[in-house]
């Protein structure tokens, strides 16, 4: 076997092909969807649509009447009354703005869209209402 | 008669043999001694593992053999009692590392940290040697996934997305048996970023190195330097360098590694570029990788 050939099997070039001639990108969202700022509509922010819909997506796999106690530390986001406790405590902003001094949600360790973070922010200020 | 004058030609030709091999042979010898004391031989085990905490090793796994690590980031120790210092929380990284040959290495894992699947590749270029080159080479080709959903499902999104790539040049050296100490010229690569003003090129300047304190226990640190083209990149000014202690314990077939750090993933492009935690604001975690080396193939 030549020395080539005993270092460069088939095999192995498929898989070297495969990380380094993929094609890069320089893309950024800005430019492929617009600006964040603009397609990020704060107007209407309710509670029944927006902030359900966006705790349904991000927190409720865990933090639901049914999960909560075995997988979510307890802390219940699908009912309002008991959501209200962690608006009012500043838990939920310090959670999802991963501030010091409180538990960074979600676990994974990345931060919620900066889009939805607002959404949330908007709603808390606006009253938190059930509406 | 002349039976006997062709056997003692046989005797003398052998006797001529045999003197003349032990002569050259003392001549050889004296050579030897003289020119190469000792032929170039490799340079073993310069790491314990094929990590130094979380940035690679020139250590490969050996042809034929399946690695399996386990890696495991707390929460940060300043959570409290509360918290147990973080050990409430976990972050995971499953990986298996497998020889193709003695040179080449491949590796898959799946990471906690925004659901990623990562595999890489690692290349031994050239190795230490006693009299000879002084330096091990190893390149690392690495790929992330990213397999969170999108942010927003309603725009169209892509595949490549998704993907970062690392490519790194591991440039090691066991000083003596208790130090060894690398250099690690790294290269981060994002096809999306958030704004126009992130940078989707990376480069990072990484160290490492370990001292051993005893047979079976070894002390490691490694650091990483972001380098900066451009002074607004968020996606620089909002993480920091990543730093770890830890300590390495082998036992028979398992290495445990233990270590304080301010990243909390554990794949290339996470614990390069996406540190958010700084050493000073008390943002530490604890953290353990465990492997374990079946022989697949003699």
């Amino acid at each position: 076997m030549t020395v080539i050939g005993k270092y460069f099997k088939p095999k192995i070039v498929v898989i070297l092909s495969f990380l380094w001639c993929t094609s890069c990108y320089y893309e950024n969202e800005e430019d492929l969807y617009g600006s964040l700022i603009e397609t990020c509509d704060l107007t209407e922010i309710t509670y029944g649509i927006e902030v359900k819909a966006l705790l349904n997506t991000h927190c409720t796999v865990c933090h639901s009447t049914s999960s909560a106690a075995s997988i979510g530390a307890n802390i219940v986001l699908d009912d309002y009354a008991l959501l209200s406790k962690y608006v009012d405590n500043g838990k939920l902003m310090g959670s999802i703005n991963h501030e010091s001094g409180y538990q960074a949600m979600p676990k994974s360790g990345a931060k919620l869209p900066a889009c939805d973070i607002a959404k949330v922010q908007t709603w808390i200020d606006n009253g938190a209402s059930n509406d | 008669m002349a039976h006997q004058m062709t056997s003692r030609i046989y005797i003398y030709l052998l006797g001529m043999f045999f003197f003349c091999v032990a002569d050259a042979q003392e001549d050889l010898e004296s050579l030897l001694d003289e020119l190469a004391p000792l032929p170039p031989q490799e340079v073993m085990a310069t790491f314990k593992s094929g990590k130094v905490i979380n940035l690679h090793t020139n250590e490969r796994v050996a042809a034929g053999n399946l690695e399996m690590r386990i890696s495991h980031r707390f929460g940060r120790l300043n959570g409290g009692a509360y918290e147990l210092w973080g050990l409430d929380q976990s972050t995971i990284r499953i990986g298996l590392d497998y020889g193709l040959s003695d040179r080449l290495a491949i590796g898959l894992g799946r990471n906690s940290y925004k659901k990623i699947y990562d595999g890489f590749v690692k290349y031994s270029i050239v190795s230490q040697k006693n009299n000879g080159f002084p330096l091990s080479m190893v390149g690392v080709s690495s790929i992330a996934i990213n397999s969170l959903r999108f942010a927003d499902e309603t725009r169209e999104n892509y595949f490549r997305s998704r993907l970062t790539y690392v490519h790194q040049l591991v440039l090691a050296r066991k000083f003596s048996d208790r130090l060894s100490l690398e250099l690690v010229p790294s290269w981060v690569h994002y096809n999306l970023v958030t704004t126009a003003t992130d940078q989707s090129d990376i480069p990072v300047l990484a160290a490492g190195g370990r001292i051993k304190v005893s047979k079976r226990v070894s002390i490691n640190a490694e650091y990483s330097y972001r380098i900066q083209f451009n002074d607004d990149a968020a996606n620089i000014n909002d993480f920091y360098d990543s730093f770890s202690v830890g300590v390495d314990i082998e036992t028979g077939g398992h290495v445990f590694q233990l270590q304080f750090t301010n990243s909390l993933p554990m794949v290339e492009m996470g614990f390069l570029t996406e540190t958010n935690d700084q050493w000073s604001a008390g943002g530490i975690h604890f953290g353990f990788n465990i492997t374990r080396e079946f022989v697949l193939k003699h």
